[in-house]
């Protein structure tokens, strides 16, 4: 017995070398570089979706945009597309691609050809162009494009040489480059959608990948991982590591922890307060002042929640101060508006909402709600950007509603059924968020809350407006910034006193990695790139 | 012997049979259409009017009963309605992660309270065999999501010694062919296995450990219990009597004839480890069963459930089948007791 | 005059109390019984004795440790959890759910259980052997699995673990009262009584009854254990008990995110659990030991 029991933890660390502190980590781990992200991929096609999940898996790693915004530089720079220039009076563009861009060499594609203007032409049709071979595949649906009205406002894509193509405009659009730097304006190869239309296997484009980005996608196993190779003939300098994993945790607590015994590189919306209180020397802590906002929806297509009146009782109920403070530990800022304070066209409350049970309470008896009213509040399953426990925030708001005779039920899913359900509008109410796509406040309206966002199901309120509507649609026509800013306060206007949806926090963005692991970036705008990560070892 | 095995063989096809009749009612009591919860196509899809054919969706009952047997034994199972991935590759991986651990679980079960049980019926009431005791009373009382938690924050966060989620780590780029993660390092090309197996292994050691602390701790008690029965017995006494010293008639009588007892109850400890599986991969993110189980049933994927259900209770069936036979094989006084009387 | 002297004897004690005066003997079962009776007390009397409403939150008190600590606050005793709710009335309201559910759950099995189970019993009729012998298989899938595959059907939900529950421990009744029925059938005292020409009802409530009653409550032991293990483990996995319902399981499982900033908020549920079934599994240990000596003689 004592032998036995003076051995084990000997015999415990003879097994767990591979896996101890110390920096020697075994080779196949050195070359490569694990990212514990949050929730499963939708699909690998940026085009497709709006979650972050899905384009922080896809986006930057696999695929490359014709332009590049650089948030340093506040400017647009070249990508797939060497120089651009608007012609027309801005209802044309005309953009020069690269000749030396190969797409993904992997097992079940080799390209025969280097990038040219029918893939650029072929992408943008895919969303574009509803007679398009490939526009119904996957379901038809370009959510980003159309609730940016991106979709609107091309009229279409021409070839002008191999290497030289034209996008005609309906009309000047002060957001269009805007719109396409960001990470859903990704460019496919046609010659691959060709090879896979004659195999009769058109719906793999999304399901096994080719573009020409920094990294080749090789393996996807539902709820575990997935598996990316480097690109060796990347048309730029590329990344250090030979593999990048996703190792999918959907549990923050965990992801901690793995990053604690090794077993994740990154991660990303880390529980800072826990992670400080760990005091682990060697796990970094980045932060970044981030676009987004946190927000409750209500489903104003059902009743009673298509009274403004319930809504703002509601907002009222609601001690948002506090669920800050519990659910933020102090990187958040309550939110005024949808758009963050640090926006140009920010408009502040003209009603704040002032935590006031009574005033609620007032305000649903007129409304002829009774007391035991029941409702449920869908929280979303993952922490994101701007919400690191949406259930915790849920049983937050849960006993607040209680206090003014509202029971509720907290609904939730795991990710991608969640967001399914939500576009189908089975919530009452719904904590969920934004994350902005670029710097155009614009990117705040129109996908969340336009008529056409009803449609694509990222409208999470349900809500159409059309004098809403209107003012958004004016205030993209024009490129005057005055004009414009008068434009988007008399919406943040007109949204305060709707309130389809209640504005809960604008929050930091976080993420922690181990302290050898270099160039993981956090650009403001979209998500993660790993295109120049590397691994520092010391020797 | 042969009548035996035939009998038990009868009993354990009939018991699959009724389970497979279970099954197929299951697709009545789950939500939906019937023809989706059986194959996972989706009505309005153009492959549905296919399956509807396939699984005979307009017959009575008896005859798609056949089809959806049919479908069964070709191990056409259909497709998550979550992942759209065939259910039977999916469902066969998972049984194979699941297998991998249960079995090393009751082989360290074995291994810890068969010698300890026996050790403390040697010392039968004294100061050593009451330690051994209320060890382990405590050690099934605990509750095994609590022993998981417990265990990782010691090994994992702490000490740093082991990690806590998978079967490896990923950068390995070992392919789930089989599921069992060391059979899949066996088959894999990987320049690196042996630091890919060091890397499995410290990936099962928690899972293992807390898979198999209930169980040890239930064979102890048996073992134990049996064995200081068994020595009260007079052929036990009759060997005593001839000067034979305490240990050696423990070990050399009594146990043996322990074992019989506790193989008895091996089908039942094998069950309840199967249904702790589902705790414990779920808590490290095994890719077993157990977790694919729980994923279907929180996003509602009947044609998972479905078949995670089957693998499960077609297990413990088997596994009793197995234990009845080598203890029929092993004990002909089992083989009696069943005909002695009849 | 009074007739009772008559034909004066010696009131033999009944098996149970046979039974009970072994049990009583061992120090640790009478630990074990007096907890989980001041258990059940505290867990009746849980509503009063909880100083705060258990789902209130408290915004000025977010995970303070237990007041036994340098931090702590004698108005929380246990400290709170991370929404700032009172640790002590959660662990109390949460014995509702965790201990006395549980208790009732395996009291309705078990009328249920032992009633089909003294049926199955006498009923010696041939066609069910096949049953039976299917039956045996049915009882190698722990009860845990069978809930599982209730509340597949049904859905998660605390009403459905109920359900499932209280279906998965039945088997076991039935299974454990057939056969002590079957073996007390065959015995002499039971063959002297039926040529007396008592009916099988007679028999069944006066004569077995009265013998097979310690190995019922064993059982009944045994399956409060697996019930507290079973509603606890299908709310860790959120399939039971939803928030806010201060149940242990569920406590344990949405304390783990908070594990480094409040590890009361973990060990606390999970000690109570712990406690409580070894309570039960001792209780139930001494009985078994206490039938057998019984038995010997």
């Amino acid at each position: 017995m004592i032998n036995l029991r003076a051995s084990l933890p000997i015999l415990l660390s003879l097994i767990s070398i591979g896996c101890s502190s110390e920096r020697e980590l075994p080779e196949p781990l050195q070359k490569g570089l694990v990212y514990c992200s949050e929730g499963n991929p939708e699909g690998f096609n940026p085009q497709r979706i709006t979650s972050g999940t899905t384009v922080d898996a896809t986006a930057a790693q696999l695929y490359d945009r014709l332009i590049d915004y650089d948030a340093s530089e506040q400017a647009f720079v070249p990508a797939l597309a060497t120089e651009w220039q608007a012609l027309d009076d801005g209802t044309r563009y005309r953009f020069k691609l690269r000749d030396d861009v190969a797409f993904h060499t992997t097992n079940f594609f080799t390209p025969s050809r280097n990038l040219n203007a029918d893939d650029v032409i072929f992408s943008f049709n895919r969303w574009l162009d509803s007679t398009a071979l490939y526009h119904p595949v996957g379901g038809g649906s370009y959510p980003f494009f159309t609730a940016t009205g991106l979709d609107r406002l091309i009229n279409r894509v021409v070839k002008v040489g191999p290497h030289t193509i034209d996008i005609v405009l309906n009309n000047a659009d002060s957001s269009f480059l805007a719109n396409l730097a960001t990470d859903f304006a990704v460019i496919l190869s046609a010659e691959y959608a060709h090879k896979l239309d004659i195999a009769n296997q058109p719906e793999l484009i999304d399901q096994q990948p080719i573009g020409t980005g920094p990294f080749r996608f090789e393996a996807y196993r539902k709820d575990y991982y997935i598996r990316y190779s480097r690109n060796p003939d990347y048309w730029r300098e590329g990344p250090d590591i030979e593999h990048l994993v996703y190792s999918i945790t959907p549990n923050a607590n965990k992801r901690m922890l793995k990053l604690v015994t090794g077993e994740c590189d990154v991660i990303p919306y880390p529980l800072v307060s826990k992670l400080r209180s760990l005091n682990q020397a060697q796990i970094e802590v980045k932060s970044e002042v981030s676009p987004n906002v946190s927000f409750w929806a209500f489903n104003t297509q059902k009743k009673p929640f298509d009274n403004p009146q319930v809504r703002q009782a509601l907002s009222y109920a609601i001690n948002r101060r506090a669920i800050i403070d519990a659910i933020y530990y102090g990187s958040a800022e309550q939110a005024e508006s949808v758009l963050p304070p640090t926006s140009w066209a920010f408009r502040e409350a003209q009603i704040n909402y002032q935590y006031d049970p009574e005033k609620a309470r007032a305000l649903l008896d007129e409304a002829g709600i009774t007391a035991g009213f029941e409702m449920t509040i869908w929280a979303m399953p993952v922490q994101r950007v701007y919400n690191p426990n949406a259930r915790r925030m849920a049983e937050l708001m849960q006993s607040d509603l209680a206090q003014v005779g509202i029971n509720v039920r907290i609904v939730s899913y795991e990710w991608n059924s969640f967001r399914r359900r939500l576009s189908r509008g089975e919530h009452d109410t719904a904590l969920i968020g934004w994350y902005a796509d670029n710097a155009d406040p614009d990117n705040f309206f129109r996908p969340l809350l336009s008529c056409a966002a009803v449609a694509t199901g990222s409208n999470r309120a349900n809500w159409c407006h059309p004098g809403f509507d209107q003012i958004l649609l004016q205030a993209i026509a024009t490129t005057d910034t005055a004009e414009r800013r008068q434009l988007y306060r008399s919406a943040q206007d007109l949204l305060n006193q709707q309130v389809p949806l209640l504005p809960i926090a604008h929050s930091m963005r976080y993420q922690a990695q181990q302290d050898f692991v270099t160039g993981v970036e956090l650009p403001p705008y979209g998500g993660i790139s790993f295109r120049r990560a590397g691994k520092e070892l010391a020797q | 012997m042969t009548r035996f095995i035939i009998n038990r063989l009868l009993y354990f096809v009939l018991a699959l049979w009724l389970l497979t009749v279970f099954s197929f009612f299951l697709n009545w009591l789950f939500p939906g259409d019937v023809i989706t919860n059986m194959s996972g196509i989706r009505v309005a899809t153009e492959a549905y009017g296919e399956e509807f054919a396939l699984r005979g969706g307009d017959t009575n009952l008896f005859v798609q009963y056949a089809y959806y047997l049919q479908n069964l034994i070709n191990l056409n199972w259909g497709y998550s309605l979550v992942t759209q991935q065939p259910v039977w590759l999916e469902g066969s991986r998972t049984f194979m992660a699941t297998a991998e651990i249960l079995l090393l679980a009751l082989l360290l079960a074995l291994l810890i309270g068969v010698p300890l049980g026996a050790l403390s019926a040697a010392w039968y009431k004294a100061p050593l065999d009451k330690t051994i005791v209320s060890f382990a009373v405590g050690g099934y009382s605990i509750p095994v999501f609590w022993l998981a938690q417990l265990l990782i924050l010691f090994f994992a966060v702490n000490l740093r010694w082991l990690p806590i989620t998978g079967q490896i780590d990923p950068l390995y780029l070992i392919e789930p062919q089989t599921g069992s993660v060391l059979l899949d390092i066996a088959l894999s090309d990987s320049a690196y296995k042996a630091s890919a197996y060091q890397n499995a292994l410290a990936h099962m050691v928690l899972p293992i450990v807390v898979l198999a602390s209930l169980p040890a701790m239930l064979l102890l008690r048996m073992m134990r219990n049996t064995t200081v029965e068994i020595m009260q017995q007079p052929y036990i006494k009759a060997v005593r009597a001839r000067g034979l010293p305490p240990y050696r008639v423990v070990m050399q009588h009594a146990v043996p004839n322990a074992m019989q007892g506790i193989l008895q109850q091996l089908t039942f400890i094998f069950g309840l480890m199967l249904a702790n599986a589902v705790i414990v991969e779920s808590i490290f993110n095994w890719p077993g069963i157990g977790s694919w189980l729980l994923k279907a049933i929180l996003d509602r994927d009947y044609p998972v459930i479905q078949a995670a259900l089957l693998l499960l209770v077609a297990t413990t069936l088997f596994a009793n089948f197995l234990f009845e036979i080598y203890r029929g094989w092993r004990f002909p006084i089992v083989r009696e007791e069943r005909y002695g009387s009849a | 005059m009074a007739q009772h002297d008559l034909y004066y004897q010696d009131r033999n004690p009944s098996p149970l109390q046979l039974v009970w005066y072994s049990f009583r003997e061992r120090t640790a079962a009478m630990i074990a019984l007096w907890f989980l009776i001041i258990l059940l007390v505290v867990t009746l009397a849980s509503y009063l004795l909880a100083p705060y409403d258990p789902v209130q939150q408290f915004s000025d008190a977010l995970s303070l440790p237990p007041s036994w600590t340098a931090d702590g606050n004698m108005a929380f005793l246990f400290g709170t959890d991370d929404l700032g709710r009172d640790m002590l009335s959660r662990l109390l309201i949460g014995a509702a759910y965790s201990f006395a559910l549980p208790l009732v759950i395996v009291i309705v099995a078990s009328s249920f259980g032992i009633f089909t189970g003294a049926i199955a019993g006498i009923d010696r009729n041939a066609k069910y052997r096949l049953f039976g012998q299917v039956f045996d298989r049915v009882l190698t899938i722990p009860s845990f699995l069978l809930a599982l595959v209730i509340i597949a059907i049904l859905g998660p939900g605390l009403g459905n673990a109920i359900i499932a529950i209280t279906l998965s421990l039945i088997p076991q009744f039935v299974y454990v009262t057939r056969n002590a029925v079957q073996s007390e059938w065959k015995k002499d005292y039971v063959t002297a009584s039926r040529l007396n020409g008592c009916s099988d009802t007679y028999l069944m409530y006066r004569v077995i009854f009265p013998n097979i009653t310690p190995a019922m409550v064993m059982q009944f032991t045994v399956a409060l254990s697996v019930a507290i293990m079973d509603i606890a483990a299908l709310s860790f996995l959120g399939l039971g008990v939803q928030a806010p319902t201060p149940e242990w399981g569920s406590m344990l499982a949405r304390s783990l995110d908070e594990v480094y900033l409040s590890p009361w908020s973990m060990v606390l549920p999970g000690l109570a659990l712990f406690i409580t079934i070894t309570a039960i599994n001792i209780v139930g240990d001494s009985l078994r030991r206490a039938i057998k000596q019984r038995m010997d003689g």
